[in-house]
């Protein structure tokens, strides 16, 4: 395998890694406000459907409506990030070829290669933090409705 | 100090070893012929063969992603470079947990040599 090639793999691999946690925790919140939204659409047509003076067209076309959105959030519902394909990808490599179409020499190599080591170093010092502070990634609201539990309340929802 | 700790345990292991040849009479003949062992990766050919396949289609710089089968050869059919190849195998890797030594990332030409590889080293690292 060429040098540039292996080193370009390296590269890949570390940034396919890196960015892993980070997509998975934007798609959960993509996720998350598509239901939303579409939980919103439902109640407005449940709002509409409780109205008296409706025609029966009207009506069909509500009761149409509702089981498409109601189609649609099961679907969404059965989608699990984690599973994506698209997570083992790098989203845009051309930064990342054009640097190793131009490499002319083994300096330039060497640099890409330590990049690729600070980068996967990084990911990898996270995970500790992460592993020996449970909880840090905790959203505040999560954290106060803990402490709360903790003795023996619980937050007005 | 642990002394008080360890010594029923020894007792309770050499007790162990004499009731299971006893036990053993409980199971069904069948168990003990042919023991049924888990691995960790699926060697299983044609499941290999659908999870690159998977793998494959995601990957959005291929120009035949309708029908990607066990024939299919990377650069031919799907005309990836060698950058693009590279790519493709890293995703691979980290879809079955495994990496690809370099000498054979050279030789994977296309979905056979890759599921073959697969399919024959279940414990790589």
């Amino acid at each position: 395998m060429k040098p540039e090639l292996r080193t370009y793999r390296t590269l890949v691999r570390a940034f396919v890694r890196a960015d892993r946690t980070a997509r998975i925790a934007q798609k959960a919140a993509e996720r998350k406000q598509q239901l939303a939204l579409l939980t919103y659409r439902r109640m407005n047509i449940a709002r509409e459907q409780a109205k008296k003076d409706l025609d029966s067209a009207t009506r069909m076309k509500l009761l149409k409506d509702m089981s498409l959105l109601n189609k649609r959030v099961e679907i969404l519902k059965q989608k699990v990030p984690e599973n994506d394909k698209k997570l083992l990808f790098v989203q845009d490599t051309s930064f990342l070829r054009d640097q190793i179409l131009s490499v002319q020499d083994d300096r330039h190599i060497q640099h890409l290669e330590d990049i690729s080591a600070f980068i996967d170093n990084q990911r990898e010092y996270d995970e500790l933090i992460e592993r020996y502070n449970p909880g840090i990634r905790m959203s505040q609201e999560e954290r106060v409705k803990r402490t709360a539990n903790k003795v023996g309340f619980q937050m007005p929802s | 100090m642990f002394k008080s700790v360890f010594r029923p345990c020894a007792s309770a292991a050499r007790n162990a070893r004499l009731t299971l040849p006893v036990r053993s009479n409980v199971f069904t003949p069948q168990m003990m012929v042919s023991p049924i062992r888990f691995y960790s990766a699926t060697t299983d050919r044609n499941e290999i063969t659908q999870k690159v396949v998977d793998v494959i289609k995601a990957f959005d710089r291929t120009n035949a992603s309708a029908d990607i089968n066990a024939k299919t050869l990377f650069h031919k059919d799907l005309g990836l470079d060698s950058l693009d190849t590279v790519e493709l195998l890293v995703a691979i890797e980290e879809d079955f947990d495994i990496q690809f030594p370099d000498k054979v990332a050279d030789e994977l030409k296309g979905v056979e040599d890759t599921v073959e590889w697969i399919a024959t080293h279940p414990e790589s690292e």
